[in-house]
């Protein structure tokens, strides 16, 4: 008798551990919403191709999960779509986000979820993602978002202009100007800018700004948000980005040019420079070949910033809402986006990472990527473009101030209204 | 006959759907968010309550928002002259009977049917500095010292943005005045010819008396849909360059949105919808006593 | 109306009216022809060669659209929804300008003010109170967002409806009903085909404005098989890359069911006319 309630006893604990050791294989169930945005039209931007291979896969190896995937193409778009979704309670379980500045008020309203318990339980996360990275996205002592994307801003040249030109890539500013100088004279656009933009606008002046006065003055007025425009330094860089602007540097109608069109003048070898993100590498790397080639911006006579100073970003971050209903597929599907597997892919299709330690095949790189990432690695020091920093409003007016300058508007007067609407913002 | 037409049932028979949708899906939201420009609320916290406050910034401090209303109040001008004469004229010359008048009628209306996002997309084009068609013209017919960066000119680029409505919506207005024209009794205009009245004659005399309630329908919609605009100026323009085409609903879009303060963005809203309210009526008065 | 014998000679007016019309319409023309031939064109062609002819004509972009790009499901799915918005939109605002325009009751002139606001609302302004709305009464994505088109049409349909039946004698109805009808019979059987014209020109402007939105198909809509037509051209425009030829094959696409539309509502203006003036 004992025997066989023995036996019994042994039975049903096997088949109560039946289910569990079944489900250790598939141990995720559920649905969880993810929006990212993808551009599915570019055909030198394949991460539209990553994600949709994310879901497949994830979907494949966790077949009790399924994926409702939402992809807006414009930033924008996206921003309405996501901050109308979340006015209304609801927040898609991983979604796309920002940094600094702009990921600020979801942390700061609790819709974020905090991710250091997911790095700390998962070894395979650890090894690749970096300290640098998530630092953007953290707030306090806690982090929420993890960036895919390693971005940067310098200026791309094409090296068969310059080499037709006698052109050297320029050491100092000095050398820049004559550089545009003899283009002009070539009868060839210096530097293609897509003013319409707006944002283009502020890339040389950021640069500008710190060749002459170093970091501090941005550690405090940009990263510390204190309203300072009015200082002296703001007005000089200006001013000197002004006399660029002056000397046409820039074709004289550019704020009437899209970006995106700039940039097309550019690959097409209309113009011999832009200052650009590093996120058009592939797009420049196929159209120009080996022509195209890019250094960061020289340093300035008499300035205290050194020309390895890099304005440098992290973009295109993911989080899961504080709300989500499924945290364990969520969590899994996030940590499975930045598998070594799917992040060597996706460098692959010709993006820098974010993450480290993943070994790409090096035949499918294009060499420019790999001198650009390395150049980053090896910087002075970094400043985040401004726009992220310090927020929608002040970065936006920040930006419309560099197009004015580029308009030709006085310099100290725009500042002043920069400096009226920062004391506005933060006082 | 009159006590059918009070027939209370028949009213509320063909009167409620209409006027439950409304109530449900324009006016609750209208005015939620008319009570949200009282609060601060960036769409992810909750909301606070500050009474007047953002009214107070909005008129006192927010020198974009002073600029986007007489920004907006410009394209109002602007596309009212640009487009109605020319619908009404383009209506009056195509209601004559004569050969091609379909043709050219479908022509014009065209353009209504495309997206502002596409005729934003062509005009882009048109305007380009390089490659654009106005340049092109100019430096053939003119020389290239006149070719110019017409949408990064703070002066110009409102006027180009409003040739460009003007150029999509001129067939709207059209269709609307022909669609008068044309209920007008033959009789009336049978009568006038046999008198030996001239085609003007008749258009100023006769038409245009009779045309007045459809007038008003045009004035009103194009009041209101210019003071609303949004897509046409942004697409275009984004607003630029430094906010010389900055309108109230792409402030508005800013503020809420970009901004995230959505409690600031609908106090625009509120006065936008004043402004639109009190523009109708001034159109409304000048036309009651001809009716 | 009687048509005039066209006279044998060409009058001096002539010139001046078909030279104005002609100019006029190259204007309308020369942008539209533009878009045609950029779709056929690559990027590359676009910004070297804008107004040349382009290199070649292949359908190639056309293709892609609906095998790559899923056009053909965003086409249906656009169609339904303003086919739907269209006919019912048609019944709710006659019959509601009908009562107002037409009918005697004390509140008529409340209710038509209360529409008429909604002439002034800036779509921006109301559209998170929306969607809240919605997701609180759990009316979603689809539902709600035909719910809302249906609404947008009611102020614009209603104000034009009530202005030309101004236009419409009320003896019309007082023969009707001297004879036997009741007010319904009437509006239906004699109104309505009196009022064709105007219908078929608020459809027209019901028809464009379902089929042209954007900001409320993107707020609403969330899946793949949903989406509409501008939806699906978006898609192709972003803020670092613009694949034009992809851009305007679709903006061509989207744009020919409208024209098709418009063409078909205005044979029925001109039949409605003629209808009319039999009447005498």
């Amino acid at each position: 008798m004992k025997r066989v309630l023995g036996l019994l006893l042994i039975a049903m604990m096997v088949m109560s551990l039946m289910p569990v050791a079944l489900a250790a294989d598939s141990g995720l169930s559920g649905t969880i919403t993810y929006w990212y945005t993808a551009d599915e039209s570019n055909p030198n931007d394949l991460s539209a191709v990553w994600h949709k291979k994310n879901i497949e896969l994830f979907e494949q190896q966790n077949p009790n999960v399924k994926i409702e995937a939402t992809v807006i193409a414009d930033g924008n778009d996206y921003l309405t779509k996501i901050t109308t979704e979340m006015a209304a309670g609801n927040a898609p379980d991983v979604f796309r986000t920002w940094l600094t500045g702009r990921l600020e008020p979801f942390v700061t309203a609790g819709r974020v979820m905090p991710l250091n318990d997911l790095l700390a339980n998962t070894p395979a996360l650890q090894e690749v993602i970096s300290q640098d990275a998530i630092s953007l996205a953290t707030f306090g002592d806690k982090f929420y978002a993890l960036p895919l994307l390693s971005s940067g801003e310098m200026v791309f040249y094409n090296k068969k202009i310059f080499a037709d030109n006698g052109i050297a890539v320029p050491t100092s500013y000095d050398e820049f100007m004559k550089a545009c100088e003899t283009l002009k004279a070539a009868g060839v656009l210096p530097v293609a800018m897509g003013g319409k933009d707006v944002w283009p606008c502020s890339i040389p002046y950021m640069m500008i700004f710190d060749r002459l006065n170093g970091p501090d003055l941005y550690k405090e007025v940009v990263l510390g948000k204190t309203a300072k425009f009015d200082d002296p330094a703001f007005i000089a860089a200006g001013e000197k980005f002004q006399e660029m602007v002056k000397a046409g540097v820039f074709s004289a109608e550019c704020n009437a040019i899209s970006y995106s069109d700039a940039t097309t003048s550019f690959a097409q070898g209309k113009a011999a420079m832009i200052f650009d993100g590093s996120w058009q590498t592939s797009y420049y790397g196929k159209e120009l070949g080996d022509n195209a080639g890019f250094f960061n911006f020289p340093m300035i006579e008499g300035g205290k910033g050194s020309a390895n100073n890099w304005l440098k970003n992290y973009d295109d971050a993911y989080a899961i809402s504080a709300n989500t209903q499924n945290k364990a597929a969520a969590e899994a599907f996030l940590a499975f986006m930045f598998s070594k597997d799917r992040q060597k892919e996706f460098g692959e299709y010709g993006n820098i990472l974010a993450v480290k330690n993943v070994e790409l095949d090096q035949s499918k790189v294009l060499p420019l990527m790999t001198d650009i990432a390395s150049a980053f690695a090896g910087s002075d020091y970094f400043e985040i473009p401004w726009d992220n920093p310090l927020g929608t409003n002040i970065g936006t007016e920040v930006n419309v101030t560099c197009q004015g300058i580029i308009a030709g508007q006085d310099v100290a007067g725009l500042f002043a209204k920069l400096q009226k609407t920062a004391q506005l913002e933060w006082e | 006959m009159e006590q059918m037409l009070r027939d209370k049932k028949v009213i509320a028979l063909f009167v409620l759907p209409a006027i439950l949708l409304f109530c449900m899906f324009t006016l609750a939201p209208l005015v939620a968010s008319l009570g949200l420009s009282f609060f601060k609320w960036d769409l992810l916290s909750p909301m606070k309550y500050i009474g007047l406050r953002n009214f107070e910034n909005l008129l006192t401090l927010d020198d974009i928002f002073l600029q986007s209303v007489l920004n907006t109040i410009h394209y109002l001008l602007l596309s009212v002259v640009l487009q109605i004469p020319m619908a009404y004229l383009l209506a009056v010359l195509l209601t004559q009977g004569r050969r091609f008048d379909k043709g050219f009628r479908n022509i014009i209306f065209v353009p209504v049917t495309l997206s502002g996002t596409a005729v934003a997309l062509m005009f882009y084009f048109i305007y380009h500095p390089e490659v654009g068609l106005l340049n092109n013209f100019i430096r053939l017919f003119a020389g290239s010292s006149y070719s110019h960066g017409w949408l990064a000119d703070p002066n110009a680029a409102m006027f180009c943005v409003c040739v460009a409505v003007a150029w999509q919506f001129v067939g709207y207005h059209m269709v609307i005045f022909i669609t008068g024209m044309t209920s007008i009794s033959g009789d009336i205009l049978e009568a006038a010819q046999i008198d030996g009245a001239s085609r003007w004659k008749t258009v100023w005399h006769i038409i245009t008396p009779l045309m007045k309630p459809v007038i008003k329908v045009s004035l009103v919609l194009i009041t209101t849909s210019s003071l609303k605009v949004f897509d046409s100026v942004f697409v275009l323009t984004g607003g630029g360059p430094v906010h010389a085409t900055e309108v109230m609903a792409s402030h508005m879009y800013n503020k809420s949105f970009f901004q995230l303060r959505y409690g600031y963005g609908s106090a625009i809203g509120f006065l936008l919808f004043i402004l639109c309210v009190v523009c109708s009526w001034i159109i409304s008065s000048a036309f009651r006593d001809k009716e | 109306m009687q048509r005039q014998r066209t006279k044998k000679h060409v009058r001096k007016s002539d010139f001046v009216r078909y030279g104005f019309l002609g100019f006029y319409g190259v204007m309308i023309v020369y942008p539209l022809l533009f878009t045609l031939m950029s779709s056929f064109k690559t990027n590359q062609e676009i910004f070297s060669t804008p107004w040349a002819l382009p290199q070649s004509l292949s359908l190639h972009f056309y293709i892609r659209l609906f095998t790559e790009f899923n056009m053909q499901s965003y086409l249906l799915n656009s169609l339904f929804y303003a086919t739907v918005v269209c006919l019912v939109g048609l019944v709710v605002t006659t019959t509601a300008a009908y009562a107002i325009g037409r009918m005697r009751w004390k509140l008529s002139k409340v209710a038509l003010g209360l529409l008429m606001t909604g002439l002034m609302v800036p779509m921006h302004a109301i559209i998170v109170p929306l969607y809240i709305l919605t997701t609180r009464i759990g009316v979603t994505n689809r539902m709600a967002l035909m719910l809302i088109f249906i609404t947008n049409t009611i102020p614009v349909s209603t104000f034009m409806i009530i202005g030309f039946l101004k236009g419409i004698p009320r003896e019309i109805e007082e023969s009707a009903v001297i004879d036997g009808c009741s007010i319904p019979r009437a509006f239906v059987s004699i109104v309505c085909p009196m009022l064709k014209p105007t219908l078929a020109t608020v459809t027209i402007f019901n028809f464009l404005s379902v089929w042209n939105d954007l900001l409320l198909s993107l707020i609403f809509l969330n899946e793949e098989t949903q989406k509409t037509l501008q939806l699906g051209i978006v898609r192709f425009k972003n803020a670092f890359y613009t694949d034009y030829n992809i851009l305007l094959s679709g903006i061509i696409v989207g744009v020919l069911p409208s024209i098709l539309v418009y063409l078909f509502m205005s044979e029925k203006i001109i039949s409605g006319i003629s209808a009319g003036a039999i009447k005498g």
